[in-house]
């Protein structure tokens, strides 16, 4: 009767748990916005902001078939065709059911909260994907991880309005509905994977990461010997329509049938073609003819694909792997080859630090928890094995892949501490129950199969357990389906006392028990001050302690946006490294010239070739992308060292890689090698216009002499550079955003640098007549 | 119809006040103003085209702008020993001048002092050095240069740019009197045109003492002289160096022209000085855009953007300026350029035929878009010499097609067409027949398992 009452208390309790685990979640995401205001954080957000506005105000044909012209100027953006839609659509819809209700939202506090309201799916997702790898009780420990966990956070918190926001979830969620797909077999569960699958790749482009792990999972049971007609129905439903489905989002095209990326996939949907196809076969003929067709069918097949495979790379049918695929294997790939994958910061590889700033506690967990799966060793299980080794690497490969790595250690860890809880928490009866129960609750997959598949599965499995289960499961299939699942239940359970060594002496558990709250309120402590320290800052708005302790608020880029939205005119084109595209196109609704879209390199290197060479070279380049305006960062008066002289070199490169007869890297740095801005700077370094902006009328602000530049630490020249093609239009308050006005051609047709002198008082010299 | 009514209003405010499109007020600066009697018969010429004169000498201070609006639309300097600006005037001022729109004539001499040197300087115009002449013992007048051979008789036939929008030669009577200093025109500069230069035989030397042998080469000589040069600025102010107050003056206005051994005929300076003038104060060969249409084919609004490969039809209006009213302007050399980056597309326009009722000088022509989205300009950049810089740019955005703009059914997917449809039907089939074919229940239990 006990039993009885708790499991009611538990009905109750559960929902309230993940409840709660969701309102947490979704608050220890708050703190920019309580210490800050709500507002769109750093770059790409902004863009996905901007295009949410476009939809919510022009309706969703319009938005599908928009062409940007404020950005990549002159030559537009097809934001329709390589935007992933999926964010903007969730908002815009949330936005409009909102106003259906005549709840009055604003469309931008639809997008600030939008991240956080996922997580609360996420977590509940996790309890879903674990729940049917362990139980319950290890389902709302990884609802609780994954809700805090600061990996996640980092991409997750209010204003972040970023895909990842929103594919986390259906990252979590596509691979619950997977297993439980390949559990039930039902082409329903397919389907649904199919249908997230799809909102997964209308939503974040590391829907490549699900593509290959879903094939990959197939094709592991295969070669592990499980084919199974639940694999099949499963994996075909999934690939078949998640696949037509995916093609429908422009942006990825026709992709699905001709990327490198794609084609495991592809290859595993065949191979599980032609294995049905075996298996059918094989039921029909002798298993000595059949071994003979089974060679030649093989051979054959090997050859065919190999060959195929080959000709369709090289005739360029199928595109090989995009350069950012090649730089995850190869961390060193993207510097020699594309500085602007490179030059991204997200984009370098992991700290071995950030493993446990981001995942404290859970990180030792994990491999614990993957160790339990090996000993489950179920369809479900080898899925969260590959997953995590291969999320393990990619993570370590680059920073922002560390993402996809979380949710699954999430899941991991709180398997290996729900065992360590059972383990130590409950008496011995309840030991037997329960382990009981979770067999139940899962029937193994053997019960249900043909004895055709059963016995390939008991030769692989090498354990004595799983021979047993396999002898178990052929009895099973011998007799009816009743009896077969009470055998089954008996014999596990018999495996199941002898492994167990239920522990009864009170110290020992009560010390365990005691260390792992301790551990779970470090987890909670530590994931707090994380989540409030590093990843809360809106990073539009910096603030910084003065030295009496006070805070001082640093907003100095809104102020700059602000005064280019108010005083340039309508179409004002604005240059600027790309990093602050989508904030000049969001906050200072100008055209600019490129954006953190980064689709087309030359264009960038044109910016960067602007950046990095003499005015004169430079001017030319600004006339004929008819800029108006410049914008630039510099740190150096309040040391804000993201500034653009600290990037300028990934300009060079970037430039030098398109225009490498006006851009040379090399001539920026001084004899000894080294990157310098004060007296030792090259001259090259002192004519590029990079330079001159950021430097231009400094030494003024110390009054002429110990000028210093607080990020590099160099006392500057008391005689500053001096401009002639631009002239200085606005510098905010810490001098953190610069912005200068391109002059037009001298109305004397002088050069620029003749006028500006004249300007100045000076005359020119005799000159022209002399010579002749 | 909205910009012709604006053209008629505008051009009777013009004919009004003045024929000057730029205003009628003139600050003329001499040297002295004993000087004003020497050019009585140049005043009366341009108070005849309904200028306001008011003649100052450097002595007076000046100022040529208040609160940043001009107070005077025209500036002569007929003050070449000018030592220094008057009070409140300085080159700047002058360049600035320009700037707001203003036209300035600058003479000079042999006696030409520093400060309008480099203020020619700025304009790429180098004088030669002080006190030096013009000087050309072949071509010299008989009367006036009898001397020292400086007053020199230019044929503008030979010696004057042949550019009817600044001085049409067959409106000059007779050759040019020129006395005074020459300079070079920086050839590097595009806006700058040499109107007058020396004949072969000239050179410029100093003319004090000519009996000194010379030690070295002239510096420039021959064609390398200019004696009269232009310049249209940037945004359409213009402004005339001429190295001779005397070809202004009422002597070489009247005095007949006579070379050395050539016969006696009416000089050209009158009528030479009126034409140049008349351009320099934009009283003529100022262009104008009166109106920029563009449209699709068989439509007649502008569309907010247009589509790869669209037809659309692209007009200019424009007018010219010239005689105190405005006139259609014509042309066969207007070129319509599609910009993103480089030109894609470059097409001369064609001139709508003029009638009786015409006010303005239409250009128009129909074209097939490229393929090939982005923003573009539509530029008409009519830049000739001695006409106003026409440079319209309309930039309009070429979108791709829409997503429903594409064909709905193409030829070369008619096998995939098949294959999907044979699949249905197919399905179908095989359906009916393993629903109610009667196949043995047997085989469907080992498919169902």
């Amino acid at each position: 009767m006990s039993t009885e009452s708790s499991s009611t208390v538990a009905r109750v309790l559960k929902p309230t748990i993940l409840i709660l685990i969701a309102i947490v979640a979704i608050s220890s995401r708050l703190f920019s916005i309580i210490r800050f205001e709500s507002v769109i954080h750093e770059f790409d957000p902004w863009f996905n902001y901007r295009t949410t506005q476009h939809l919510v105000k022009n309706g969703f044909y319009d938005f599908w078939n928009w062409f940007d012209e404020k950005s990549w100027y002159p030559l537009g953006r097809v934001v329709g065709g390589t935007v992933y839609p999926g964010i903007m659509v969730t908002s815009a819809l949330i936005h409009n059911v909102l106003h259906f209700f005549n709840f009055p939202v604003d469309i931008r506090n639809v997008c600030v909260f939008l991240a956080p309201m996922f997580s609360g799916l996420t977590a509940f997702s996790a309890y879903l994907l674990t729940k049917e790898l362990k139980d319950s009780s290890a389902g709302l420990l990884a609802a609780a991880f994954l809700g805090v966990a600061p990996g996640y956070i980092s991409r997750s918190v209010a204003g972040s309005y970023d895909n990842e926001g929103i594919a986390i979830f259906l990252l979590v969620f596509t691979f619950y509905l997977w297993i439980k797909a390949v559990k039930t077999g039902s082409a329903f569960f397919g389907l649904l994977t199919a249908l997230f699958y799809f909102y997964m790749v209308s939503a974040w482009g590391g829907y490549v990461f699900i593509t290959n792990l879903v094939p990959l999972h197939a094709f592991t049971l295969l070669l592990m010997g499980r084919f199974s007609n639940r694999l099949y129905v499963s994996y075909s439903t999934f690939y078949a329509i998640g696949t037509l489905l995916s093609m429908q989002i422009p942006f990825v095209g026709f992709q699905p049938t001709r990327t490198s990326e794609h084609m495991a996939a592809l290859g595993v949907f065949g191979l599980i073609q032609l294995y049905a196809f075996a298996e059918l076969v094989r039921g029909y003929i002798p298993p000595k003819q059949f071994k003979t067709l089974l060679k030649g069918g093989v051979a054959a097949v090997a050859v065919i694909s190999a060959v195929g495979l080959t000709l369709l790379s090289f005739s360029g049918v199928i595109a090989p792997f995009t350069g950012r695929f090649y730089s995850l294997y190869d961390t060193g790939y993207a510097k020699i080859h594309i500085p602007i994958i490179a030059s991204v910061s997200e984009h370098q590889p992991t700290a071995w630090t950030s493993f446990f700033f981001d995942l404290q506690m859970l990180i030792f967990l994990f491999p614990a928890g993957v160790y339990l799966c090996f000993k489950e060793l179920k369809d479900e299980h080898v899925f969260i094995i590959l997953y995590s080794v291969f999320a393990s690497y990619f993570a370590g490969v680059m920073v922002r892949l560390m993402l996809t790595l979380t949710p699954v250690v999430c899941v991991s860890a709180a398997i290996a501490y729900s065992t360590l809880l059972d383990t130590y928490l409950e008496t011995s009866e309840h030991v037997l129950a329960s382990t009981n129960s979770a067999i139940v609750a899962t029937p193994a997959p053997a019960v249900i199969d043909t004895p055709t598949v059963a016995i390939p599965e008991a030769k692989a499995a090498g354990k004595k357990a799983a021979a047993k289960a396999a002898a178990a499961a052929a009895a099973a299939a011998k007799s009816n389906e009743a009896d077969a699942k009470t055998h089954a239940k008996s014999i596990s359970a018999a495996s199941g006392e002898k492994k167990r060594f239920p522990i009864f002496n009170l110290d020992s558990r009560l010390l365990v028990i005691l260390q792992l709250t301790w551990f779970l309120f470090m987890f909670a402590w530590h994931c707090t001050y994380v989540t409030s320290g590093s990843y809360s800052s809106p990073s539009i708005v910096l603030a910084s302690r003065q030295h009496d302790g006070s805070q001082m608020i640093i907003d100095d880029f809104r102020e700059a946006y602000y005064w280019l939205r108010k005083n340039t005119k309508e179409d004002a084109k604005v240059m600027s490294w790309w990093d602050y595209g989508y904030q000049m196109a969001g906050m200072a609704n100008v055209t600019t010239l490129v954006d953190n879209n980064t689709w087309n390199n030359t264009h960038i290197a044109t910016v960067g070739k602007a950046m990095s060479t003499s005015e004169e070279v430079s001017y030319k380049v600004l006339r004929q992308h008819d800029v108006d305006y410049v914008l630039i960062l510099f740190g150096g008066v309040i040391g804000y060292s993201g500034d653009d002289i600290n990037k300028f070199l990934w300009m060079i490169r970037i430039a030098e890689g398109v225009y490498p007869n006006d851009v040379k890297e090399t001539n920026f740095f001084t004899p000894r090698g080294e990157y310098k801005v004060d007296h030792d700077a090259t001259k090259t370094m002192r004519e590029s216009l990079m330079y001159k902006m950021s430097y231009y009328r400094f030494a003024e602000l110390y009054g002429g002499g110990n000028a210093v530049d607080h990020v590099r630490n160099a006392r500057m020249p008391a005689e500053g550079p001096t401009l002639s093609v631009l002239e200085e239009a606005y510098t905010t308050e810490n001098w953190l955003v610069r912005i200068y006005k391109v002059k037009d051609l001298d109305n004397l047709g002088r050069d620029l640098k003749d006028s500006t002198a004249f300007d100045k008082g000076r005359v020119r010299k005799v000159s022209s007549l002399k010579k002749k | 119809m909205r910009a012709s009514i604006l053209l008629s209003t505008l051009a009777m405010a013009m004919v009004a006040q003045a024929t000057s499109l730029t205003g009628p007020r003139t600050l003329v600066l001499l040297d002295t103003l004993d000087d004003a009697d020497v050019y009585t018969d140049l005043w009366s010429d341009l108070e005849g085209r309904h200028f306001n004169l008011t003649i100052n000498d450097v002595s007076s201070p000046v100022s040529l702008t208040k609160y940043d609006r001009r107070l005077y639309d025209h500036l002569i300097f007929l003050a070449p020993k000018m030592k220094e600006y008057p009070k409140g005037m300085n080159a700047k001022a002058v360049v600035g001048f320009m700037a707001e729109g203003g036209n300035v004539i600058l003479a000079g001499s042999s006696e030409l002092a520093n400060p309008l040197r480099e203020l020619s300087r700025e304009f790429d115009v180098e004088f030669d050095s002080r006190y030096t002449s013009v000087l050309d013992h072949f071509n010299y007048d008989k009367e006036l240069g009898q001397a020292k051979h400086d007053a020199i008789v230019v044929d503008p036939t030979i010696h004057m740019s042949k550019i009817d929008a600044i001085v049409p030669q067959d409106k000059l009577p007779g050759p040019i009197l020129f006395r005074g200093i020459g300079h070079s025109a920086n050839p590097k500069n595009s806006l700058l045109t040499p109107l007058l230069w020396a004949p072969q035989e000239a050179y410029s030397w100093e003319s004090v003492n000519l009996d000194e042998s010379a030690d070295q080469d002239p510096l420039i000589a021959g064609k390398d002289i200019s004696l009269v040069s232009v310049m249209q600025a940037r945004n359409n102010a213009r402004i005339a160096f001429l190295g001779s107050t005397d070809m202004l003056s009422d002597v070489f206005f009247g005095a007949p022209a006579k070379k050395q051994g050539g016969k006696e005929t009416v000089n050209g300076n009158r009528k030479f000085i009126e034409e140049l003038t008349k351009w320099t104060f934009q009283e003529k060969s100022a262009l104008d855009v009166v109106a920029v249409q563009h449209h699709k084919v068989g439509e007649e609004e502008a569309p907010a953007h247009y589509r790869i490969k669209d037809n659309m039809t692209y007009t200019i209006s424009l007018a010219e300026y010239r005689e105190g009213e405005w006139h259609p302007f014509s042309a066969d050399d207007v070129q319509l350029e599609l910009i993103m980056l480089d030109p894609y597309v470059r097409k001369t326009l064609e001139q709508i035929e003029l009638d009786d009722q015409s006010t303005v000088g239409t250009f128009t022509t129909t074209l097939q878009l490229p393929d090939q989205y982005g923003v573009f300009k539509f530029m008409v950049n009519y830049k000739r010499p001695g006409l106003t810089y026409i440079e319209s740019v309309t930039t309009v955005g070429i979108h791709p097609f829409r997503h429903d703009q594409y064909p709905r059914f193409i030829s070369q997917a008619k096998p995939y067409y098949t294959s999907a449809a044979s699949m249905g039907v197919g399905l179908l089939i095989f359906s009916f027949v393993y629903l109610w074919g009667g196949l043995d229940s047997s085989v469907k239990t080992t498919k169902k398992a």
